[in-house]
């Protein structure tokens, strides 16, 4: 079966100076990575901040040319749909909605704007569906984005990503901003969506806890490349690569007897303009040896997992 | 009896606004012992941000503070004035922010940054100033501190600002030191490192800490007390240990129960979400402010004042109804 969505070996680099004599380097934001999901199943993305999944994700959506690889969703290259095709295969939902709701538009209009533009018919009723879909009171239809909760414009940034009816949402840290109580509002009404509209979704997060609650299926970043994937139970259970293991240790549960993980990592942050030879996370890695950072480090299978490290056992 | 670092009761802030007065602390108590980690939790929008500022006198002047009781490190500022709040700050008690990019000058040197206080404060030679910065960055974990004492902020990653930030409150050697959300713009790698980095300075230099974050996480592995906040009162404070083995107040239990936790929660499960919104905080709030989101809610709950029921070491519950609470 053709997976819902695809990408194969997809590169980005940005050009910039570090600072404002500096000469302009080459930064790695995407790197070999390639990436399915199958219909109706969620891919959840994680990895640090810096380590490209926004990238990935623009990439995703169409809205930025990779340097190399394609991207085929529900078979179709993404790179020479129209426009009007595109949006009705696959939408966004992002971390802040005031970004994307024009402060001085009633919610009818922002919901409804997509219909509009891409000449879709019946839109007031359209509009009408999708605030009942994502539990909205259709008094709030006349209301400014100001006037409404953060979980709120949250629920009107969702309407207005299906009303085109894709078959694909894109969530890059959609609760990040978010309170508990409003994430798990949340985090509900993606998963009834998911399983009403038969939705394929990618979830960039952050948090691993909610990430473990919404994703089939889980690949770890770090600095461009993917260094881990597997389903989100092997994953979660049995990390193979050291950075995940570090990952998996750092997040906090609320459980008092758990504590602080134990310090095992370098102080230093991860560099994005480290040299892409052998292994990026190695001045970091307990585990590292001089063949980590001499020798590429290729994706092999180990156990249930797809890892880019070769001491993982 | 335990000394305490900080006992506050019935402290109120109201700021004026254009919709009329925003009472945004209604009445919260706090204490705090000698090395005890108090973490003071709860939804954005509830007031612990203007909790911590008032504390530390750092509020605009407009806004109007009042308590029935302000000691702070052994000294009484009931009837404080600016300067003796001012005196105080940056040598007894000290605050670190979310955002260390904002609460470092990006145009001065490290060195000068952490030197400043001290050599006004307590009349350091700029020799002495530095010997104690190069200690204290040291302390923090930022490698080869000497040669650090000349460079920029820029030149630092997000965690090490936030090291640098905690170097330079810690250089007034404090004994109440106020953290807010010192980890929320950090990875969790790093947050779990700056974590441990204020548990090892507590136990060493026996630092009281007030803690403010909205992520529980963060409360189980540091805290020993929990205070949490809604709506401009402490609803429930209680021992760490307690307070999610047997949450008692209805928001609390909310909360918790509200993460998800791999391996507990069963995957794709709804979770059980607070529905509705932390309450406006304009004007007057009677009875229990968070009876419209309460799953218990009965008629006794609009009375006012709320009961507040209390128990052994300072811990209480403010709900009409906190026996009903099953775990
Ligand atoms: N427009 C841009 N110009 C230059 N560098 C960028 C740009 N966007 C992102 N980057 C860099 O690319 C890397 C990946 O960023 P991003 O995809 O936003 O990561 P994430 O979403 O995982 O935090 C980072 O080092 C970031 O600084
Ligand atoms: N300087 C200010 N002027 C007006 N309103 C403010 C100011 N500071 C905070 N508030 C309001 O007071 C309430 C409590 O804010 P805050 O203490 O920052 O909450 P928290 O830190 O718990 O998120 C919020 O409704 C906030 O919008
Ligand atoms: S390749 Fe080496 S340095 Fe990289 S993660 Fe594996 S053990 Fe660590
Ligand atoms: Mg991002
Ligand atoms: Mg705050």
């Amino acid at each position: 079966m053709i997976p819902m969505i695809r990408l194969t070996d997809i590169r980005k680099t940005y050009r910039l100076r570090r600072g404002m004599f500096a000469p302009t380097e080459e930064l790695v934001a995407v790197n070999d990575l390639s990436l399915e999901v199958a219909k109706g199943k969620t891919l959840g993305l994680v990895g640090e901040s810096g380590c490209g999944k926004s990238t990935a994700v623009s990439i995703m959506l169409g809205l930025l040319k990779p340097d190399r690889g394609e991207i085929e969703i529900a078979g179709q290259k993404i790179g020479t749909m129209p426009v009007a095709d595109r949006v009705r295969l696959i939408q966004p939902v992002f971390q802040n909605p005031n970004a994307s709701l024009n402060p001085v538009k009633r919610i009818q209009t922002l919901v409804g704007q997509p219909l509009q533009l891409y000449g879709g018919t019946n839109v007031d009723a359209e509009v009408k569906r999708m605030l009942d879909l994502v539990g909205l009171p259709a008094r709030l239809a006349d209301a400014y984005p100001g006037e409404l909760s953060g979980g709120q414009r949250q629920r009107v940034a969702i309407a207005r990503a299906l009303i085109l009816g894709p078959r694909v949402l894109i969530c890059d840290e959609p609760t990040s901003a978010l309170d508990v109580s409003v994430q798990a509002q949340i985090i509900n009404l993606l998963l009834s969506l998911k399983k009403e509209l038969g939705l394929t979704m990618v979830f960039v997060s952050h948090n691993l806890a909610v990430v473990e609650h919404l994703a089939d299926h889980v690949a770890v970043m770090y600095l461009g490349q993917k260094i881990e994937e597997a389903a989100t139970d092997a994953l979660f259970a049995d990390a193979c690569h050291p950075y995940t293991r570090v990952l998996l240790a750092a997040t906090l549960l609320p459980d008092p007897q758990a504590g602080l993980p134990e310090q095992k990592l370098g102080a230093a942050a991860a560099d994005p303009f480290a040299a892409h030879r052998g292994c990026l996370f190695a001045p970091r890695c307990p585990a590292m040896r001089q063949s980590c950072v001499e020798d590429p480090q290729e994706l092999r299978t180990l156990r249930e997992s797809l890892v880019r490290c070769e001491r993982a056992v | 009896m335990t000394e305490m670092m900080l006992d506050i009761r019935n402290l109120k802030v109201s700021i004026p606004t254009d919709r009329g007065l925003l009472n945004a602390v209604r009445g919260v108590d706090l204490q705090i012992a000698k090395g005890e980690t108090l973490c003071l939790v709860g939804e954005s929008g509830c007031g612990k941000s203007l909790t911590a500022t008032s504390i530390m006198g750092l509020l605009p002047r407009y806004a109007k503070v009042t308590s029935d009781r302000f000691e702070m490190v052994g000294q009484d500022l009931t009837t404080k004035t600016d300067a003796k709040l001012a005196k105080l700050r940056g040598r007894d008690v000290a605050m670190i922010f979310q955002d260390p990019t904002s609460a470092l000058n990006p145009t001065l040197t490290i060195g000068r940054q952490l030197t400043e206080g001290v050599m006004r404060h307590e009349k350091l030679s700029r020799s002495e100033a530095e010997a104690r910065a190069i200690e204290m960055l040291d302390r923090v974990g930022i490698a080869n501190p000497a040669a650090r004492l000349t460079q920029y902020p820029h030149g630092f990653s997000g965690g090490q600002r936030q090291r640098i930030m905690i170097a330079s409150a810690l250089m007034g050697r404090p004994k109440l030191l106020i953290a807010d959300e010192p980890t929320t713009a950090l990875d969790v790698t790093i947050q779990s490192q700056i974590l441990t980095l204020l548990g090892e300075l507590q136990a060493d230099l026996g630092l009281s800490l007030l803690l403010i974050t909205h992520d529980l996480g963060v409360v189980a592995a540091i805290a020993n007390d929990v205070a949490v906040m809604y709506a401009g009162r402490i609803a429930e404070r209680a021992p760490v240990a307690g307070l999610f083995a047997a949450p008692r107040h209805p928001y609390t239990k909310g909360l918790l129960a509200a993460i998800p936790v791999p391996g507990v929660t069963p995957r794709g499960s709804e979770l059980p979400a607070i529905p509705g919104r932390v309450p406006g905080l304009i004007g007057a709030l009677r009875g229990c402010a968070f009876r419209d989101r309460c799953a218990i809610a009965g008629a006794e709950c609009a009375h006012d004042p709320v009961p507040r029921i209390s128990a052994a070491q300072g811990q209480f519950i403010e709900c009409v109804k906190a026996g009903e609470v099953t775990a």
